[in-house]
């Protein structure tokens, strides 16, 4: 049984001098019960549980607690400065993040298989950012302790062992986690903080008692029974309103299974990742789609013609009828040209399932055996290994892009603008010890 | 001995500790006070800059009064406003360039215990009748805005006031300003002041074309207190081009004109005549017409039509003068005061002359100011269909299609008047994301960052869409 403790203060010049000074604590404990208990179950390999308590603090950016002056370029010999457009603030607190984990790590049958569990729960509290504000304030953001934050979850790996013979071995090691935030508390009593705002107004914020990272932005006008509502044009209408959640940038969760098999001198080993949910929002779609540059944008209608031909009365009419009812509540029946003029969808239309399966790595290894080795001197060993990452998706929901790509990696997750493909990589690699 | 070391180490340390840190955070590469004057200057050109540009992102109105039209890109002349956040650019320029450091320079000056009381007056309603400006802005461009609770930095939700109360508000204020503006004393320098070189004469004519014109804006609203407004500032606005409220933009760079810096500098060819307007100024045989817009390749004038793909050889495109380096900017202009006149007589309201008078005053003085000759003024107000006796249509429909054309490269108060006065019908863009805007929405971020304040104002005004008619817009 382990137990310990810690216990740190710092003083920071970034805060205010009356709120600069914060402390860090951490608790953490461990007991191998599996000593206690390996007479009795002669399966049980190890086993171990943990816990411990940890709050950690943090102090601003430099220069974040008073407004200073702007040197603009002169007019002629005229001096100009500006007020900065960020509001600096003098009353910043600390933040601080207050976790708890506990855990519990098993293995049996001789370490043949066991796994290793944990959850977490983890409050941030008065994280400092300099939020967007209302330009009506004078200014485009504002530092702030921004609000609570908390982060609760699972991860869970699981190692087995199946096969081990002299010649044949398989491992199979396989993880998962899933997390769950909320956002508890904002500053000011706000009930929304936009994390990031992009092109065709989509925002990612962080919304009072929702998980953190909601994208939001226009979608469809719904009826009472939840059916697509077509207007009088015969295109869809469109909410004003661009506080509509279309999707969480956080996925359910996420896992892995990395499998190995190892047969004489060879082995071969593969990693599989799979994301579950959350949602990716895609300018490059919204983009292609209305300039129709896509492959989707042409095709037959249902009267068999070509969508892009001249929308006319008669069977010979080109355009589309989109799906959706009119006011009324009957289904709607107009032919409607779609093309870089009339009406784009909403952006809601470009929300996608995130999700994807994934052949992340697979790799094939020869390694000599000693009786070819015995024939060179010093050297030990000689392994020639072939590898390869991001081999295959096997299963995504957006098309032609792959849905891990995102424009930024910091906060501002879950929107793609101009995605790059994901490269593969191949390779031959060849270890030589001595 | 080791313990000496030990223990001088450990004074080391001791030494290295500082009792007060805050000094390490104070940023000494940017001042943290300043002259009044230098914000006030930076104000100044931050308001002429957002009129003045054809950006895109910010200031798109030229093809929504039909002026010009664009070569490839069309959403925003089809009156899509929001995919480039253009509302949320117009306002944020207005408040956080323009207004707020109005409103520090303002404090700086009060704060001053040594400056001159009648100087400090001056220099107090200079910076005020540029807020009123800015404000009459944003409150002509969305309907109700954050007035009264706006620029607090420690209110971050600030509440949209109504929008006739601010518009009557602004008026009070000019009729402050105006009586508080001295002649014997100075206001700002002659460098500070890039409107009117320290004139302080020339600002309270400023400050009294202003009260004329947002008067007027309100007159189908509230008669009565424009006709009050309207009276008192008759007089004493500007009575030449030499009054003009121009902002003199320099010949070199970082100062040029928006414009030579959107289409010399950055080479854009985008930006081509309007149907419009080239069709209007060859049927009246308009002077200006070469002065607004070049030849296209066959050397016809020719306009491309808004909202398509226009081949950019085959079109008028802007002429050289409009997009020049050094090209100045009008505020408000002594053409605009003229029409104005001549709208105050047809409403009734007591000002000196006739309708005809100020309406051939207004159309003379456009068409000098573009490099037009008195020949060009005589023969074209003899034209039947210009003369104010024989034009077609009511006086809105004579004052706004003379209007409409005077104010070419003026977009801001060119959509304004068309949007007051009703003419001439604009042809609708091909395309049209809308009807005719007659606001911008808000800002899309105030939907994020000022919820329930957003949500009140756009249900007070009748739903937030660019159709929604702002409480002046009564046809």
């Amino acid at each position: 049984m382990t137990l310990e403790g810690t216990f740190r203060r710092d003083k920071s010049s970034t805060l205010p001098a009356e709120n600069a000074a914060y402390n860090y604590y951490s608790i953490a404990g461990s007991w191998l019960f599996s000593k206690q208990l390996e007479k009795q179950f002669d399966w049980l390999s190890s086993g171990k549980i943990r816990a411990n308590y940890a709050t950690v603090g943090n102090d601003a950016p430099w220069g974040s607690t008073m407004n200073t002056y702007t040197t603009q370029p002169l007019y002629g010999s005229t001096i100009l400065f500006s007020y900065p457009v960020t509001a600096n603030n003098p009353t910043l607190k600390p933040e601080r993040t207050t976790s708890t984990e506990v855990g519990l790590e098993m293995a049996f049958l001789r370490n043949r298989v066991g796994f290793d569990a944990t959850y977490y729960t983890a409050d941030s509290k008065n994280q400092i950012i300099a939020v967007s504000v209302s330009s009506a304030t004078g200014f485009t953001n504002a530092y702030v302790n921004a609000g609570t934050m908390r982060n609760r979850g699972v991860e869970l790996s699981l190692f087995a062992n199946p096969v081990k013979t002299s010649d044949f071995s398989w491992n199979i090691n396989l993880n998962w986690t899933k997390n769950k935030s909320k956002v508890l508390e904002l500053y000011n009593g706000s009930k929304n903080l936009q994390i990031a705002s992009f092109q065709a107004g989509i925002t990612v914020n962080a919304t009072l008692d929702q998980p953190y990272g909601t994208i939001q932005g226009k979608t469809y006008v719904y009826n009472d029974k939840g059916e697509k509502l077509i207007g009088s044009d015969g295109y869809y209408q469109i909410t004003s309103t661009t506080t509509n959640v279309l999707g969480n940038i956080n996925p359910e969760w996420m896992g892995g299974i990395h499998n190995s098999f190892k047969y004489k001198n060879l082995s071969l080993g593969f990693l599989i990742d799979i994301r579950k949910g959350g949602t990716v929002w895609s300018l490059d779609q919204f983009y292609a789609t209305y300039t129709g540059i896509l492959p989707n944008t042409v095709g037959l209608n249902d009267l068999g013609n070509p969508v892009r031909n001249p929308v006319t009365s008669d069977n010979t009419s080109g355009g589309v009828i989109l799906e959706g009812v009119t006011a009324d509540g009957s289904v709607n029946t107009k032919r409607v040209v779609i093309d870089a003029n009339s009406p784009t969808l909403p952006q809601a239309a470009f929300a996608y399932d995130a999700s994807y399966v994934k052949l992340r790595e697979a790799t094939f290894t020869y390694s000599f055996p000693k009786s070819i080795l015995a024939n060179l001197g010093p050297v030990k060993g000689i392994d020639i290994t072939v590898f390869g990452r991001n081999l295959w998706i096997i299963h995504k929901n957006l098309p032609y892009a792959d849905p891990e790509e995102n424009l930024s990696s910091g906060n501002a997750q879950g929107v793609q603008s101009g995605a790059y493909p994901t490269t593969r990589t191949v390779g031959l690699n060849a270890k030589i010890s001595f | 001995m080791k313990k000496l070391i030990i223990f001088f180490i450990s004074l080391l340390c001791l030494g290295a500790c500082k009792k007060d840190l805050s000094s390490l955070n104070t940023e000494t590469k940017k001042p943290a006070a300043v002259p009044a004057g230098t914000l006030f200057s930076y104000a100044t050109k931050a308001y002429v800059d957002a009129i003045t540009s054809a950006s895109v992102n910010t200031n798109v109105f030229r093809f929504t009064v039909s002026h010009w039209s664009m070569v490839t890109y069309q959403d925003e002349a089809q009156y899509d406003f929001t995919t480039r956040a253009i509302p949320q650019a117009w306002s944020t320029t207005m408040y956080t360039r323009v207004i707020k450091n109005l409103q520090v320079s303002s404090g700086i000056i009060n704060a001053d215990v040594l400056l001159n009381a009648d100087v400090k007056t001056n220099q107090l309603a200079m910076i005020d009748i540029l807020q009123v400006l800015a404000y009459s802005t944003l409150v002509n461009t969305f309907g109700n805005v954050p007035y009264s609770q706006a620029l607090d930095q420690a209110n971050l939700f600030p509440v949209y006031d109504d929008a006739k109360t601010i518009s009557l508000d602004l008026i009070s204020r000019l009729n402050k300003d105006i009586s508080s503006l001295k002649t014997a004393s100075a206001g700002f320098s002659v460098s500070e002041d890039l409107l009117y070189k320290g004139s302080v004469a020339k600002w309270i004519k400023f400050a009294n074309s202003l009260r004329l014109q947002q008067a007027m804006i309100i007159a189908d609203a509230d008669n009565a207190a424009a006709k009050t407004a309207v009276e008192a500032s008759s007089a004493d606005a500007f009575a030449s081009a030499a009054d003009n409220a121009s902002f003199a933009y320099l010949a070199g760079a970082p100062n040029q004109n928006p414009l030579f810096v959107d289409i010399v500098t950055g080479g854009r060819g985008d930006y081509l005549a309007a149907k419009d307007l080239v069709d209007k100024l060859k049927t009246l045989s308009d002077p200006r017409l070469s002065q607004y817009f070049t030849t296209n390749v066959s050397g016809d004038y020719v306009g491309g039509i808004v909202g398509v793909v226009n081949t950019a050889s085959a079109f008028s495109k802007p002429a050289a003068k409009v997009y020049a380096a050094d090209a100045p900017t009008l505020i408000l202009d002594y053409v605009e005061m003229e029409f104005y006149k001549a709208e105050a007589v047809e409403r009734g309201y007591a000002v000196s002359g006739t309708a005809a008078e100020h309406y051939n005053n207004a159309i003379t003085a456009s068409i000098l100011y573009w490099g037009g000759t008195q020949a060009d003024v005589a023969a074209y107000l003899a034209n039947p269909s210009v003369a104010y006796a024989t034009a077609s249509g009511t006086w809105k429909e004579k004052i706004g299609t003379q209007k409409w054309i005077a104010l070419y490269n003026r977009p801001y108060a060119g959509w304004t008047e068309l949007r007051r006065l009703d003419f001439p019908k604009i042809t609708a863009p091909v395309g049209a994301k809308s009807g005719f805007p007659n606001r911008l929405t808000y800002p899309g971020n105030e939907q994020q960052l000022n919820g329930d304040n957003y949500t009140a104002a756009a249900a007070a005004i009748g739903g937030d869409l660019v159709t929604t008619k702002l409480f002046w817009d009564k046809f």
